[in-house]
C-alpha cells in the first residue's frame, strides 16, 4: 500500500483516495486496539507510518480479519457506497457496548465520473491523517478505563441498496446506552472526507 | 392645502360677485340710456311728424352751432352725426378752443360720456325745435336731420344690441362662474369630506398598525422560539449522529460475520457450557461422597463424565503409550534372541526355560542331540541348589 501511495504523487484519483482511506482505517483500528488494550500488547509490533511509530497486530487471525474488512472497505470506498465505519468495543462478559469509534465518510460522488486527478499533495493528506491518529492516541487520557475483558467489532454503514457480500451480514447499530461524545479531527483527500469521533459510556461513578 | 384652495375659491367667488355687480350696474346704466334714447326717439318722431305735417323751420347749422357753443358736447354729437361738415365742425371746435382731433374719436368715448353728449345734444335739438317751431320750408334739412336721427337711433340700437350681447355674454360668464363656484364648492366639500375620511382612515390604519405591530412582535417571538427549537434539534441530531444513529431508509449496517466480538462471544459460550457441565459432574460427586457410597466404582462412574476433550486427550496418550510399549517389546525380543545366540556360540551352551523354575542346559558338543541337564530352583531361587536332572 505504501508503495502505491508513493507512486501517486501527482494528484488524487478515486482509486488512490480509496486506498489512502482504507489504509488509514487499517492503521487507525490497529492503534485503537493497541491503545485500548483489546489485545495483549506483546501481540503488536512497531512500524513507521505517517511519520509516526505505530503498532500493528501480529495475531494471524486478527490480521486476517482486518485485511478482509479493509479490502472490502476499499471496494466500497471506490464505489462511494460506504457512509461510516465504526469500531465497537464491547464487554465480553455482558456484551455491553462501552466505546464506539466512529468514522463518518463523506464521498464526493462526482469523482466517479472524473478522469483528472484532484489537486492535493500526498504530504498534506498524510499530515492530516497523522493528526487524527495522534488524537486517537491522546484520547487515552480522558477515556474511561476498560475494566472488563473486551472484544471489538467493525460495523460498516453502507447505502441501503448495497448487495450484502458473502460472509457479511446485517447488524444493529450497537449504541451505547448512556454515552458521552467527543469529536476528533477530520481529514480529506478531496474525494473522501473522514470525520472522526468517539463515544464512550458515561462513568457511572463520577 | 385644502384651506388654501378654499380661500382661493372664496376669493374667486368674491371677484366674480364684484364683477357681477359691476356688470349689473353697467346694465342698469345701459337700460337707462336706452330708455332715455327711446324717449328722445319718441320726441324726435313727434318732431318729425309735426315737421312732416307742414311746419317748416330754418335752422342754420352755423347758427345752431353758435347757439350751442356753450355746450361742446352737442357739437361733438353733430360732428359725429354729420358727415361732410368736417371743416365746419373743426372750425367751430377751434373757435371754442378744443382740438378737432378729439371729434372723430367719438365712438371710442366711454358710454357715460356718450350718453351725456347725446342727452345734451338731444335737449339742444329739442330746445332748438321748441324755440323755432315756426313753420318754415326746411323740410330737406329736416329730412336730413331725420335721417341722421334715424341712423343715430339705428346705431344706438345696434350698440344696444351689442351691449345686450355683451351683457348676455357676461351673464353667461357669470352663470358659468357661478356654476364653477358651485362646482368648486362641491369639490371642496368633497375634499373636506375626503379629508375627514382620510383622517378617519389614518385613524383606522393606526389601529391596524398597532395590530400589525403586535402581530410582528408575536411572529418575532415565534421565530425566536422556532430558531431555538431548530438549534436544539440540530444539536440533538448532531448528538444522535455522533452516537451512531442513522436513517434506516437510506442506510444499513453491515459487519463481517466472523468478527472478533462474535467469536469471543461464541468462545465464551462454549467455555460457559463446559464449566456448567464440570460443575454438574462435581456436584454429582459431592452427592455420592456425602451419601458414603462406594467411592471407587462411583468415581469410575464419575470419571466417565469426563469431557469428551479430556477423553480424547487420554485416548491419545494411551495410544502413544501403547505404541511405545509395542516398540519396546519388539526391541527387547530382538535383543534377547541376539544375546542367546551369542551365548550359545561363544560358550557352547544353551539355556532354555522349560517350565517355571526349571531350566534346561544343552551343550553343542553333546554326544546325542537329546542330551541335556535339567536344573530346578527350590524356593530360594539359588541356582546352586538346582537339582541335577539328566536326561538320556
Amino acid at each position: 500500500m505504501a508503495a502505491q501511495l508513493g507512486r501517486e504523487q501527482q494528484g488524487i484519483t478515486l482509486r488512490g483516495s480509496a486506498e489512502i482511506v482504507a489504509e488509514f482505517f487499517s492503521y487507525g483500528i490497529n492503534s485503537i486496539l493497541y491503545q485500548r488494550g483489546i489485545y495483549p500488547p506483546e501481540t503488536f509490533t512497531r512500524v513507521q507510518k505517517y511519520g509516526l511509530t505505530l503498532l500493528v497486530t501480529t495475531d494471524p487471525e486478527l490480521k486476517n480479519y482486518l485485511n478482509n474488512v479493509v479490502e472490502q472497505m476499499k471496494e466500497w470506498l471506490y464505489k462511494c457506497t460506504v457512509q461510516r465505519l465504526v469500531v465497537v468495543i464491547s464487554s465480553i462478559e455482558n456484551n455491553e457496548v462501552l466505546e464506539r469509534w466512529q468514522f463518518d465518510i463523506e464521498c464526493d460522488k462526482n469523482a466517479k465520473g472524473e478522469s483528472a486527478p484532484r489537486e492535493k499533495s500526498q504530504k498534506a493528506i498524510q499530515d492530516e491523517i497523522r493528526s487524527v491518529i495522534r488524537q486517537i492516541t491522546a484520547t487515552v487520557t480522558f477515556l474511561p478505563l476498560l475494566e472488563t475483558a473486551c472484544a471489538f467489532d467493525l460495523l460498516i454503514y453502507t447505502d441501503k441498496d448495497l448487495v450484502v457480500p458473502e460472509k457479511w451480514e446485517e447488524s444493529g447499530p450497537q449504541f451505547i446506552a448512556n454515552s458521552e461524545e467527543v469529536r476528533l479531527r477530520s481529514f480529506t483527500t478531496t474525494i473522501h472526507k473522514v470525520n472522526s469521533m468517539v463515544a464512550y459510556k458515561k462513568d457511572s461513578f463520577p | 392645502m385644502l384651506e388654501k384652495a378654499r380661500q382661493q375659491l372664496q376669493e374667486e367667488i368674491l371677484q366674480i360677485q364684484s364683477q357681477l355687480l359691476d356688470e349689473k350696474k353697467k346694465r342698469e346704466q345701459h337700460e337707462a340710456l336706452v330708455r332715455r334714447l327711446q324717449k328722445r326717439v319718441l320726441l324726435l318722431t313727434k318732431v318729425l311728424q309735426s315737421a312732416w305735417m307742414g311746419k317748416t323751420f330754418t335752422v342754420e347749422i352755423e347758427k345752431e352751432l353758435h347757439l350751442s357753443s356753450s355746450c361742446p358736447s352737442m357739437l361733438l354729437w353733430f360732428g359725429s352725426g354729420l358727415a361732410g361738415c368736417d371743416t365746419v365742425v373743426s372750425d367751430a371746435w377751434q373757435g371754442v378752443g378744443y382740438s378737432p382731433v378729439c371729434v372723430y374719436g367719438g365712438h371710442g368715448l366711454p358710454l357715460e360720456m356718450w350718453a351725456v353728449l347725446e342727452r345734451d345734444g338731444m335737449r339742444a335739438i329739442l330746445e332748438s325745435y321748441d324755440s323755432e317751431l315756426t313753420p318754415a320750408e326746411h323740410s330737406p334739412q329736416l329730412n336730413r336731420r331725420m335721417r341722421e336721427a334715424e341712423e343715430m337711433v339705428q346705431k344706438l340700437h345696434a350698440h344696444n344690441a351689442e351691449l345686450e350681447v355683451q351683457m348676455s355674454q357676461v351673464l353667461e360668464e357669470v352663470g358659468s362662474q357661478k356654476q364653477r363656484a358651485e362646482m368648486l364648492e362641491v369639490e371642496m366639500k368633497a375634499l373636506k369630506s375626503r379629508e375627514c375620511a382620510a383622517e378617519q382612515s389614518t385613524f383606522i390604519t393606526k389601529e391596524e398598525v398597532d395590530t400589525l405591530r403586535l402581530k410582528i412582535e408575536e411572529l418575532e417571538a415565534e421565530r425566536g422560539k422556532l430558531e431555538e427549537q431548530n438549534r436544539s434539534l440540530e444539536m440533538k441530531l448532531e448528538k444522535l449522529t455522533m452516537q451512531g444513529d442513522y436513517d434506516p431508509s437510506k442506510t444499513k449496517v453491515l459487519h463481517f460475520s466472523m468478527n472478533p466480538a462474535s467469536l469471543a462471544k461464541q468462545q465464551r459460550k462454549e467455555e460457559q457450557q463446559q464449566l456448567q457441565e464440570e460443575c454438574e459432574r462435581l456436584r454429582e460427586l459431592v452427592r455420592v461422597l456425602e451419601a458414603g457410597g462406594s467411592i471407587h466404582g462411583n468415581l469410575e462412574g464419575v470419571g466417565s463424565f469426563q469431557s469428551p476433550q479430556e477423553v480424547a486427550e487420554l485416548k491419545k496418550q494411551v495410544e502413544s503409550a501403547e505404541l511405545k510399549n509395542q516398540r519396546l517389546k519388539e526391541i527387547f525380543q530382538t535383543k534377547i534372541q541376539e544375546f542367546r545366540k551369542v551365548c550359545y556360540t561363544l560358550t557352547g551352551y544353551q539355556i532354555d526355560i522349560t517350565t517355571e523354575n526349571q531350566y534346561r542346559l544343552t551343550s553343542i558338543y553333546a554326544e546325542h542331540q537329546g542330551d541335556c541337564l535339567l536344573f530346578k530352583c527350590n524356593g530360594d531361587s539359588a541356582p546352586a541348589n538346582v537339582t541335577r536332572l539328566y536326561s538320556g
